[in-house]
């Protein structure tokens, strides 16, 4: 894994179990840059982002609670000892491994000038500590170098056992290991396939892993993004702050409540015809309300079958003023089936306005015959069609421009064509699928190496997607088995690294 | 009033600044790059994306005149200057070919280099703003001696600021923490100021250290991260110095401005105007000369619209439909330009000696492709507001052919008291004079 900073996610995740500060300080942090990449990550420290870590710091420096996590009673003379004892155990925590000998020495210099220089007293001078800490690269950047050089087998380096319990708790938790990972780490319990299970388990099953597989599904598919997807409100009058929360609030209370309190199956997540819904959301489909809070709610199952079919998915994809099949299919030829596509060639002429008559499809159809035919749309349009019978915000119908819906298309799956009639028939076969099952296990192991994979990674994503079936297809299980996986167990080491 | 002569006690009393913090201010001199008669000379560069409408951007003939698009800046065309067919040569030259990389030119536009890769992200060079303000550095010590500004969404591009190759300047879009970054000074007593640089700087000393070892224990591309990080840590320090600077200007307007209270939700169209006054602010009291903005961003401005205007299709899918939505387009263009107008405005409403704040300025809009169907990176559209202490002769069309946009790129520095004679990537190298005479 090439380097990588804690993303403004694992900043306020790890703050929060580091210190207790549930302020979500990174949330005042420039956007993550993606460079591309499906799913959020972080690297350089720009100017910008210094001076952010540094207010962030500052604050949760002195939020800190110095009685709890440095207590003293030493007297003057002793609390040089407890500073001493505080930084060694507080570092392993931040730095998520020991300190190295050269490390406490300069931090007690920091505590010290802390005391002189800066005149602080005990406690202000904990705070100039953990300030420091909070900025050093070691609790910055995910990549734990500990006092101990890798362990090479072959071309690639084994991860040590705090790297691999570091690397687990940001991928299962989005946050710094708790004492149960850090003392397997410390009694040398990370090294078995039957001690790395355990732990992997055991995390899955902590409240912890739901935010996780939440956040996945909201990166995978955008579905965090609907608030950033400006729609006609002349059309759209109801898709107000509220509903959009209500859509983001949707998604993030199915899939774990799929995952994590049902069979946990992604064949459950892609067509399950229930959801949870407040009234905003009953509205737009078309049920009566249930309460002022989101309940779990049968759907017309003709209608709505699992998550593309619900609001979230169907806004982020949809156009400003209606459907759009373009980005639906491609959407769901990138993200649920790993498809790559041509880059666009210029001067593509947009679809023509709905003020010129025709259905949505009518007009899509004569577009994609212009531009570029076989290249892309011939790809991602067909698959699209399939989404016909949802509007912009994903509301339900049956009519569009005054037309019929035709929402009946084909697309390739696991090597053969397959016709489908609508969006509900589309789902189950996807969700059967060896193509969006494999593409699914390659969608994990990206988010949990924080990289696009190589050649080499193949083997291991085999592996992950035999346990996943193994699994009954249940992502509890998947998550275990790119745990388990090689690729995430080893790194390769980098040009011009020392090892 | 007497504007002639500028004072750093006077724009600080104007902030507020407490009496007893002007001790940390030193002798008062004309420093940094300036005008003949002193005053500060600053540059401001605005880009977004999606193209002009060419038949309306550009004027008819080779006089200047405004079409709807230019329309919020008719009051400034005396003091505008637009230069016609310069290329993003250093893009349309790259291979793989880029020519309609349009989305992805923004890290060209500043550094006049090119990634040689399409859809490349990374600027390879450093960018003019950083260039210049790092020679203003050398000689005066300015509360922020380069501001990158911008409105950005999740999954934007890349920005047009690069401190060097490969490290890119994250811009600010955050209205209080900026407001904080240039006047928090203001609020301290003088001694809490000196201990709060003394534990920041103590703090920055470790973190130095551990950068440096960690460094060393990775491989080559992840050590030039971390010496990305250790420049903006060094960077960090030199911030903690007091501002020395004490360029010319008269302080007029400079008052420290109200806005909206930390957190209040702001739609764009306040968002846009609170990081416009306060840019503005930032220039008149000489806390900044050289500042960047980045609007609509690389990437296509995907997820924006702009309901205030009527217009509420997709920003970026109005602009691949060319003709068909022409007025919709020249109706979005229109609405940026007034904002830059607003800029302008209040720079030009700033007496300096016996002109303005904005005629020791330039501001320099610019757009990462040429229009919103073609996303070609040839014949971008740049526009020159303020004549920079008359160093361009403004009010005219001066009309080129196929010439790399780098000559301007060297023309802003020597405009902004920097002399070179090339700027960017090898190959590209030469000036502009037309401009000036």
């Amino acid at each position: 894994m090439p380097l990588r900073r804690l993303n403004r996610r694992e900043y306020n995740n790890t703050v929060r179990d580091l210190l207790g500060n549930t302020t979500k300080p990174a949330d005042a942090f420039p956007l993550d840059q993606q460079e591309g990449f499906i799913f959020r990550r972080a690297d350089l420290v720009s100017l910008l982002d210094a001076d952010v870590l540094r207010t962030a710091a500052e604050s949760a420096a002195a939020a800190a609670d110095v009685a709890t996590l440095a207590p003293c009673s030493g007297g003057a003379t002793g609390e040089e000892m407890c500073a001493r004892t505080f930084i060694t155990s507080f570092g392993l925590k931040a730095y998520r491994r020991p300190l190295l000998p050269d490390e406490l020495t300069r931090l007690v210099g920091v505590y010290q000038a802390a005391r002189t220089t800066v005149t602080l007293d005990y406690a202000g001078a904990i705070r100039m500590v953990i300030e420091s800490m909070l900025q050093s690269p070691a609790f910055v950047y995910r990549r734990e170098l500990g006092p101990v050089a890798p362990t090479m087998e072959g071309n690639v380096a084994r991860l040590g056992p705090y790297e691999l319990a570091s690397r687990l708790s940001y991928f299962l938790w989005g946050s710094m290991p708790d004492k149960a990972l850090f003392d397997a780490a410390a009694a040398g319990k990370l090294a078995s396939d039957a001690d790395v299970e355990a732990q992997a388990r055991r995390m899955v099953a902590d409240p912890k892993a739901r935010d996780t597989v939440a956040s996945f599904f909201g990166e995978w598919l955008n579905l965090d993004q609907v608030a950033e997807r400006p729609k006609d409100t002349m059309l759209y009058p109801e898709f107000t702050d509220e509903l959009k929360a209500a859509m983001m609030t949707e998604t993030r209370d199915f899939v774990s409540s799929v995952v994590f309190d049902g069979d946990g199956r992604l064949e459950t997540v892609l067509t399950a015809p229930y959801s949870f819904i407040n009234p905003s959301l009953a509205k737009l489909y078309g049920m009566t309300s249930t309460g002022a809070t989101p309940q779990k709610t049968n759907l017309d199952p003709t209608q709505r079958s699992g998550l593309l079919t619900q609001a979230g998915f169907l806004t982020v994809t949809g156009a400003t003023n209606g459907s759009n099949p373009v980005k639906r299919g491609r959407k769901v030829l990138e993200r649920l089936l790993c498809g790559t596509l041509p880059p666009p060639p210029p001067n593509v002429p947009p679809p023509k306005a709905a003020s010129a008559g025709g259905t949505t499809r009518e007009r899509f159809a004569e577009h994609s015959q212009n531009a570029c035919a076989l290249g892309c749309h011939t790809l991602m349009d067909p698959i699209g069609f399939g989404f016909e019978n949802y509007d912009g915000i994903g509301r339900y119908r049956t009519t569009d421009n005054g037309k019929p819906v035709d929402a009946a298309s084909q697309l390739t799956l696991d090597g053969t064509s397959q016709s489908f009639k609508n969006a509900v028939e589309l789902t189950k076969l996807l969700s059967n699928s060896n193509d969006a099952h494999s593409c699914f296990v390659k969608q994990w192991t990206r988010f949990a190496l924080s990289r696009a994979e190589t050649d080499a990674d193949q083997a291991s994503i085999n592996a992950a997607t035999s346990f996943f079936t193994k699994g009954n297809g249940s992502v509890r299980e998947l998550l275990v088995g790119v745990a388990l996986s090689r690729t995430f167990r080893y790194r390769s080491l980098a040009v011009g690294e020392m090892p | 009033m007497n504007h002639q002569r500028f004072s750093r006690r006077a724009l600080l009393h104007g902030l507020g600044a407490s009496a007893a913090m002007l001790p940390l201010l030193h002798a008062e001199r004309a420093l940094g790059a300036t005008t003949a008669a002193g005053f500060p000379k600053r540059l401001v560069t605005v880009a977004w994306t999606n193209g002009i409408v060419a038949e309306d951007f550009y004027p008819p003939s080779t006089t200047l005149t405004v079409g709807t698009t230019l329309q919020p800046l008719a009051a400034f065309v005396p003091k505008m200057l637009m230069p016609m067919g310069l290329d993003m040569k250093v893009v349309l030259d790259a291979k793989p070919d880029r020519a309609y990389d349009g989305h992805f030119s923004f890290p060209s536009l500043l550094t006049g280099t090119a990634e040689q890769k399409a859809e490349g992200r990374t600027g390879m060079g450093t960018s003019v703003d950083v260039f210049i303000s790092n020679e203003i550095a050398k000689t005066v010590q300015l509360q922020a001696p380069l501001l990158n500004l911008g409105v950005r969404s999740q999954g934007d591009g890349n920005p047009t600021s690069w401190r060097a190759s490969g490290q890119m300047n994250v811009a600010e879009t955050d209205p209080w923490r900026l407001f904080d970054r240039l006047f928090a000074g203001t609020t301290l007593p003088p001694g809490q100021i000196d201990l709060v640089r003394k534990r920041r700087q103590s703090v920055l000393d470790y973190i130095l250290q551990d950068l440096t070892g960690y460094g060393q224990r990775l491989g080559t591309e992840d050590r030039t991260k971390i010496e990305a990080h250790m420049n903006s840590i060094r960077e960090l320090e030199k911030q903690l110095q007091p501002p020395t600077g004490d360029g010319g200007g008269s302080g007029v307007g400079c008052v420290k401005p109200t806005i909206p209270a930390k957190g209040t939700k702001l739609d764009t169209p306040a968002l846009m105007k609170v990081m416009f006054d306060l840019a503005a602010v930032a220039l008149k009291c000489d806390l900044t000369r050289v500042i960047t903005f980045d609007l609509y961003d690389d990437g296509g401005g995907d997820g924006n619209n702009f309901p205030w205007l009527g217009v509420t299709a997709d920003y970026h899918a109005v602009a691949h439909a060319g003709s068909a939505q022409a007025a919709d387009k020249m109706k979005i263009d229109a609405w940026i330009f007034s904002q830059v107008a607003n800029l302008v405005s209040q720079l030009d409403a700033t007496p300096e000696g016996t002109g303005t704040a904005l005629d020791n300025s330039v501001v320099v809009t610019m757009n990462d492709m040429d229009t919103g169907p073609g996303h070609y990176v040839g014949k971008t559209p740049f526009l020159l507001i303020g004549s920079c202490g008359g160093y361009f002769k403004t009010g005219r069309v001066v009309k080129y052919s196929k010439i790399p946009h780098n000559r301007l790129l060297a023309t802003l520095c020597n405009a902004m008291g920097v002399p070179v004679t090339s700027f960017g990537a090898p190959g590209y190298e030469g000036t502009l004079p037309e401009l000036s005479v």
